[in-house]
C-alpha cells in the first residue's frame, strides 16, 4: 500500500467500512509508519472534538417570532404553479414563439437554397448542351450578338431622343 | 392564521412519547400539507436547533444564522406543496438551509468578514495553554472549539459543507449526497480530503 492509497482509506477505516484484506494492509502500513498512525489518531480526535463542539440553541421566542412573521408578512402557501412540460406558462409561450420563428426562418432558407440549386442545374444543363452540340453554342453566340446589337441600337435611339433640339430653341430674328 | 400560544401548547399529541416520535417527519409534513399547522410547529421545533447549529458553524454569526433558519422555516411554510415524499424531509429542509447559508456566505465573503474576525480581532495563531494547571477546563475547551471552528472556516466551501454535515450534524453519506446533490463516492472522497486538510490546519493544536 502506498501513501496515496493509505490516505484515501482513512475515513473508511474510521467508519469500519473497509474490507478485511484492505484493513490488514492499512494496519500494517500504520505499524511501519508511526507518522501515519499519528495522522489517523489525530483525525479520530478531531472528529470527536467536532462532535462535541459547543451547541447553540435558538432563542426562546423563535417560534413566536416566526409565526408573527408568517402572519404579518401575509405569507401564504399555495399549490405549485401549473407547468407545461416543466415550464411555467410564461416561458412555455416564449419557447413556442421561438420555435415558430425558427421554423419560419428555416423554411425561408430552404426556399432560397432550392432556387440557387435550380439556377445551378440550369447552368450545368446549358454547359452540357454547349459541349455536346456545337451548333447550339453558335446559335447562342448569335443570339447574344443580336441582343448586344439591339442594345447598342436602342442606346443610340435613346441618345438621339435625349439630344436637345437646338433649332427649336434658338431663333434668329431679323429686324 | 394561527393562535400562537394555544397552538404551541396544543402540539403535544404530535410530540415524543419517551424517545420515539409519535409521527415521522414525513407524516407531519403530510399533515401540514393538508392544512394542520400544529404539524408545522412540531417540525419547526424538531429542526430549529439542528439547522441553527449547521448554519452557525457555516456562517459563524449567531444573529445571521438565526435569521437564515427563520427564512428556512418561512420557505418550508410557503413551499409545502412542493415537497414530495420521495425525498426525506430532513434532506429537503437541509437543502433549503444550505442554499440560503451559501448565499449569505458568499455575500459575507464579499464583505471580507470571517467567523474568526468576530470571535477574535486578530489573525495570530492561538496560544494553547495546555500544560497550565490553573487554566480552567472550560476555558481550555472553549479555546479548542474556537481553533476547530477557525480551521473549519478556512476549508474550501465544498469541503466545509460536507464536514459540517458529517462530523457535526452526523448525517449519513446518503443524506449528504442528496443535500449537496453529488454522488456518494464524491461525498466520501470530499470528507476524507476535508479531514486531511483539517489536520494541516490543526497541526499546531496537536503539537
Amino acid at each position: 500500500m502506498n501513501r496515496y492509497e493509505f490516505e484515501n482509506l482513512i475515513s473508511d477505516y474510521l467508519d469500519g467500512s473497509i474490507p478485511y484484506k484492505k484493513r490488514t494492509e492499512f494496519e500494517d502500513y500504520m505499524k511501519d509508519d508511526p507518522e501515519a498512525e499519528s495522522l489517523v489518531r489525530n483525525i479520530k480526535t478531531t472528529i470527536s472534538e467536532m462532535n462535541n463542539l459547543q451547541k447553540v440553541k435558538a432563542a426562546d421566542n423563535f417560534i413566536e417570532k416566526l409565526l408573527s412573521r408568517v402572519k404579518n408578512e401575509g405569507i401564504v402557501s399555495g399549490p405549485p404553479n401549473k407547468t407545461i412540460l416543466g415550464f411555467t406558462p410564461f416561458y412555455a409561450s416564449i419557447l413556442s414563439c421561438l420555435c415558430v420563428a425558427f421554423f419560419v426562418v428555416a423554411s425561408q432558407l430552404i426556399n432560397v437554397s432550392q432556387d440557387s440549386n435550380l439556377n445551378m442545374k440550369t447552368n450545368q444543363y446549358t454547359t452540357e448542351l454547349e459541349q455536346n452540340n456545337p451548333s447550339y453554342s453558335k446559335n447562342i453566340d448569335l443570339e447574344k450578338k443580336l441582343i448586344v446589337d439591339s442594345n447598342i441600337d436602342s442606346l443610340q435611339d435613346n441618345k438621339e431622343k435625349s439630344k436637345p433640339n437646338n433649332s427649336n430653341k434658338i431663333k434668329f430674328v431679323n429686324y | 392564521m394561527m393562535n400562537q400560544t394555544s397552538s404551541i401548547s396544543s402540539i403535544m399529541p404530535l410530540d415524543k412519547i419517551g424517545n420515539n416520535y409519535v409521527y415521522s417527519d414525513e407524516q407531519l409534513m403530510a399533515r401540514f400539507q393538508k392544512g394542520d399547522e400544529n404539524a408545522y410547529i412540531e417540525l419547526v421545533n424538531r429542526y430549529r436547533d439542528r439547522l441553527l447549529n449547521f448554519v452557525y458553524n457555516y456562517i459563524g454569526d449567531f444573529e445571521i444564522s438565526e435569521d437564515i433558519v427563520q427564512d428556512t422555516m418561512v420557505k418550508l411554510y410557503q413551499k409545502k406543496h412542493y415537497y414530495r415524499e420521495i425525498a426525506k424531509f430532513s434532506t429537503w429542509l437541509y437543502t433549503i438551509a444550505k442554499n440560503l447559508a451559501n448565499t449569505e456566505f458568499r455575500k459575507k465573503k464579499q464583505r471580507k468578514i470571517t467567523l474568526l474576525s468576530q470571535i477574535s480581532r486578530d489573525d495570530k495563531p492561538y496560544d494553547i495553554p495546555a500544560d497550565q494547571p490553573d487554566i480552567d477546563q472550560e476555558i481550555q475547551s472553549d479555546i479548542t472549539n474556537r481553533i476547530i471552528r477557525k480551521a473549519i472556516d478556512e476549508l474550501p466551501e465544498k469541503f466545509k459543507t460536507v464536514i459540517l454535515l458529517r462530523d457535526i450534524q452526523e448525517l449519513s453519506y446518503e443524506d449528504i449526497s442528496s443535500i449537496i446533490e453529488v454522488p456518494i463516492g464524491t461525498v466520501k472522497s470530499r470528507i476524507n480530503r476535508a479531514r486531511l486538510q483539517l489536520q494541516v490546519e490543526l497541526k499546531h493544536l496537536r503539537t
